[in-house]
């Protein structure tokens, strides 16, 4: 049985969620595609419990990188959030597949101690997920800082990861 | 899901809304209208848009048909893609290989077994456990979630080999599959099967110890029946009341309903009314067709033929469960690859019907095809649609003997009685399409 796929091949594992046919959903699977244009490796998933809890199983240092609702910021404010900071609460969406998703993964994870070392979320503030929608104008401007965003997460834990090694 | 603050006591009448159903797929919302002690008013309101997929299936090519309809749902594409390539393969006159044919029962028993494992430990066991969902369950049960996980992972991992991806795969197609596996890819399956066998085993021992209210109704079951197998993909559309028809007579006996409060049909059969259909309705009506090893577990579970209690469907679908590593594994045992991995279909202008079991029951696909192949009219009864009206029947039953609860009790109590149904609200999402007689 596989098991976290590429999740020991990279010092970190970046796993965009989202769905190309739900509006901003898509950022996931676009900055993946940016990203891969780069020759960072990625992982798309749907953002279902299981696929996730899956996914990082052996995993170090994950990024996970999805559409957030806040409600406190305009569409296209770029988040970024470390799981692993308690004071960190994920609220549980309702538009999740069979209603666990990304944040029922993070809580069970949680509960279940299966987190990695680190997880960090990076995100846009999305605007709406509307059947066979395009991005919106603002979260389809942001996408351009999302992926810088999450490539310098990336080659921050590298260096993170490398210091870590030579320290060794 | 906590109710909201909206209970009134005007005039002694007590209103209940639980505006979104937690733990069922889609939206749902239930109403509940009370007064001194009685059930004024109880409706399942369903504010889900329509999907329409019925609509946008004309015109496309019926070899599409399998993959636009596996969107409908993200839990069950497997049913959705295994009623619409059956449906074409009876308007075309296609004959599919027997092992084609027991690769889709493999495949759809990874269906099952991913869906009753979600269902059972993460979305229904809360209910009888006394926790709020599963993170809660995880917390009291670490055990019960992190086998569900895996039971999960292997079905989701049954599909990936057969379909060539965990969700919406799209390997299936009509006539048989693109690829085809070879032994050497089914044999990890194999493995992780039988562990999965004693797991689902030590489900059924589990959840035979819940607490169930003493709640029965006199339900006519509908489901598949077969000579031989326990239904998956084929057989004779029956009832315990007396239905026996070939899927293509459907149609003629089960009629959908629009009703004003909800954007989902509700099926009723013309004869009689309201119907149940799902693991309560394929157990009852199959018993002796299931293994002899998933026979004797429900017997030593206390499950007695027929099961009218719908909160015992949780043992049901472990039952179910069992049978579908055993079925699973003999699928992977006896397999050998066919000659080729579909036979070809040439179109004819011709209508075909046919209907497959879904994790939560029936679900019926009728098309008719052009003679080019292009579809020309679509109807697709999900299960979720048929049981609509039977659920808000058996809440009408139940919730009179709960309205001294506490408003959150009774809307918590409700909730599990909806939960029984495993509900896919999505799927029955869809909307009638409007003729006019002028006279």
């Amino acid at each position: 049985m596989p098991s976290g796929k590429n999740a020991k091949k990279y010092h970190a594992l970046i796993l965009c969620c989202g769905r190309m046919d739900r509006g901003d959903d898509a950022i996931g699977p676009l900055c993946a595609a940016a990203l891969e244009e780069r020759k960072i490796p990625t992982r798309t998933l749907q953002g279902e419990t299981s696929e996730l809890l899956d996914a990082w199983q052996g995993a170090q240092h994950v990024i996970v990188v999805d559409a957030m609702v806040t409600g406190k910021h305009t569409p296209g404010t770029l988040h970024r959030l470390d799981a692993a900071d308690a004071s960190f609460q994920p609220e549980t969406a309702r538009c999740s597949t069979h209603g666990l998703g990304l944040s029922q993964a993070l809580k069970l994870a949680r509960v279940l101690k299966c987190m990695p070392a680190s997880l960090i979320l990076i995100g846009l503030e999305a605007g709406q997920f509307d059947w066979a929608a395009t991005l919106s104008p603002a979260v389809a401007g942001a996408m351009p800082a999302l992926v810088n965003a999450v490539e310098q997460e990336w080659r921050r834990i590298a260096g993170v990861t490398a210091r870590t090694r030579a320290n060794a | 899901m906590i109710p909201t603050d909206t209970a009134v006591a005007k005039a002694g009448v007590n209103t209940i809304e639980v505006p979104v159903l937690a733990r069922v797929e889609g939206e749902g919302a239930l109403f509940i209208k009370t007064k001194g002690g009685k059930l004024l008013d109880l409706k399942l309101k369903i504010p889900e848009p329509p999907r329409l997929f019925e609509g946008f299936l004309t015109g496309r090519h019926f070899m599409e048909a399998p993959d636009i309809t596996a969107r409908i749902c993200g839990i069950c594409p497997i049913a959705y893609q295994m009623s619409a390539v059956h449906a074409m393969e009876r308007a075309l006159g296609v004959e599919i290989h027997p092992q084609v044919r027991a690769l889709r029962r493999l495949f759809y028993c990874g269906e099952w077994i991913e869906s009753h494992a979600l269902h059972v430990y993460m979305l229904h066991a809360p209910d009888f456990l006394g926790c709020q969902d599963a993170i809660e369950l995880a917390g009291t049960h670490k055990d019960i979630v992190l086998q569900a996980l895996r039971l999960k992972k292997l079905g989701n991992e049954i599909v990936r080999v057969l379909g060539g991806r965990e969700i919406h795969p799209v390997s299936a197609c009509v006539g048989g599959f693109y690829k085809t596996p070879r032994p050497e890819d089914l044999a990890p399956l194999a493995e992780e099967l039988k562990w999965a066998l004693d797991a689902s085993l030590a489900t059924v021992r589990l959840v035979a110890t819940f607490p169930f209210p003493d709640f029965e109704a006199d339900y006519e079951f509908v489901s598949l029946s077969h000579p031989d197998e326990y239904p998956l993909c084929e057989g004779r559309v029956v009832s315990n009341r007396g239905l026996d028809i070939d899927p293509a007579e459907f149609e003629e006996h089960s009629i959908e309903q629009h009703v004003r409060h909800s954007n989902a049909l509700h099926s009723v059969l013309k004869a009689r009314g309201s119907y149940h259909v799902g693991p309560l309705a394929r157990f009852n009506l199959n018993f002796n067709k299931l293994p002899e090893i998933a026979r004797q577990a429900a017997l030593e579970a206390g499950l007695e033929l027929p099961v009218r209690n719908p909160f015992k469907s949780i043992v049901v679908r472990a039952v179910e469960l069992v049978f579908a590593c055993h079925e699973a594994l003999r699928v992977i045992g006896e397999y050998e690859p066919p000659p080729k991995p579909r036979v070809p279909c040439e179109p004819r202008a011709s209508t075909g019907m046919a209907a497959t079991e879904a994790p939560r029951g029936l679900l019926y696909h009728r098309y008719s095809i052009d003679e080019g192949g292009l579809i020309t009219s679509a109807r697709i009864v999900p299960p979720t649609a048929q049981n609509m009206k039977r659920i808000e029947e058996d809440l009408c039953a139940y919730v009179p003997d709960l309205v001294d609860l506490p408003n959150e009790e009774i809307a918590w109590k409700a909730e599990q009685a909806v939960r029984n149904y495993d509900p896919c609200i999505s799927c029955a999402t869809h909307f009638l399409k409007l003729s006019i007689d002028r006279g």
